[in-house]
């Protein structure tokens, strides 16, 4: 059963990809949607399959896809709206890659969320960056977050990142301190704020902090979703996305 | 993002069912720590009622405009002690920590 990436718009070429599935925190969908949001990014595309767990979106009385491609401002973001199963998104990984690689990107990004235990402690959350090359290094160089200088990454981003570099995509896996169970717009904020350097535009986040307790109450049922198709510990691969 | 969303309109105000806020709990040190998310709410509109078995959270916050009621009953894994509960709101995140009931042994005399 394939994935199936249907756009309907021309395409553009050495784009920045961003992937945003559900995941700790709804980071990377919280962010996701906010810079769709400010950057003014379109609608350009789709993403199905009959893999995809059997939801679909609904706006104004009609059906929509819950996978979704936007663009603008040499841009792709690619954003899930609900939580996918460990296949189902492993598989729409691949296929994403696969089509971004013949765009010749300058990088792949995958935001996510860490669980930090301690995050109502924290301030300003800490933000981590793993590179898949040197090129993806360089490129993202003035990101502002920390180099994980040595270590293991395991779960959905080492996966993101090892597939890109099969790929020969330049790729980056952006992670956050973040709540576990609980929508983190604080955490969103920053992820944004940290790949700021790396679009080349100002990311307004101020309307993102203003309306936090909304987004937080607005994602409640998808956090619930996204907590119940997270692997418990102790099984691999994690799904940290 | 907001499709999961349900509203629903009355009248002038928007008013929604009682929410179901997202919780956890887990067993620490001090004893059952919980932790609420309960976005809105400031201490003044939050309740927390506590007996041995369950603690009840209750609150009312102003979220985008509109009303929302939050209600939660949380069952405790084992006894705890009332008395000692305590409780922190921080960025509209409720900490409970609950210290189990303390068990001892009572003389008894024989007559």
């Amino acid at each position: 059963m394939s994935i199936e990436i249907v756009e309907t718009a021309p395409g553009i070429s050495n784009p920045i990809l961003i992937l945003a599935v559900p995941g700790a925190g709804l980071v990377g969908v919280i962010a996701a949607d906010h810079l769709i949001k400010t950057a003014g990014l379109s609608e350009v595309g789709k993403i199905d399959s009959p893999i995809f767990p059997p939801v679909i979106g609904v706006k104004d009385g009609i059906a929509m896809h819950t996978v979704k491609i936007y663009s603008g401002k040499g841009l792709y973001v690619i954003k899930a709206e609900v939580p996918l199963p460990i296949d189902p998104l492993l598989r729409l990984t691949t296929s994403v890659l696969d089509w971004i690689a013949r765009r010749r990107p300058k990088l792949a990004i995958v935001l996510g969320g860490v669980p930090e235990e301690n995050r109502i402690k924290i301030e300003k959350p800490q933000v981590m960056a793993v590179f898949n090359c040197e090129e993806a290094k360089s490129f993202a160089e003035n990101i502002r977050g920390d180099l994980m200088k040595e270590g293991f990454l395991s779960g959905y981003a080492a996966f993101f990142l090892r597939e890109a570099t099969r790929r020969g995509v330049p790729a980056a896996a952006l992670m956050v301190q973040s709540f576990a169970t609980y929508p983190d717009p604080g955490a969103a904020a920053e992820i944004l704020k940290s790949i700021e350097p790396v679009l080349g535009f100002d990311i307004d986040i101020s309307q993102l902090e203003a309306e936090s307790e909304t987004i937080r109450l607005k994602l409640k049922e998808l956090m619930a979703q996204t907590v119940q198709a997270m692997p418990k510990e102790g099984q691999a691969p994690m799904y940290i996305g | 993002m907001g499709w999961f969303y349900r509203e629903v309109r009355w009248g002038y105000f928007a008013v929604r069912d009682v929410v179901e806020p997202l919780s956890e709990m887990k067993i620490g040190r001090e004893g059952v720590e919980i932790t609420v998310d309960l976005p809105g709410v400031t201490r003044e509109n939050l309740m927390i009622n506590a007996s041995e078995d369950a603690i009840l959270v209750e609150a009312v916050s102003l979220v985008g405009g509109a009303r929302v009621k939050y209600k939660k009953l949380i069952k405790m894994p084992f006894p705890i002690d009332p008395e000692r509960v305590k409780a922190r709101l921080t960025h509209g995140i409720l900490h409970i920590v609950a210290p189990p009931k303390e068990v001892g042994f009572r003389r008894v005399p024989v007559e």
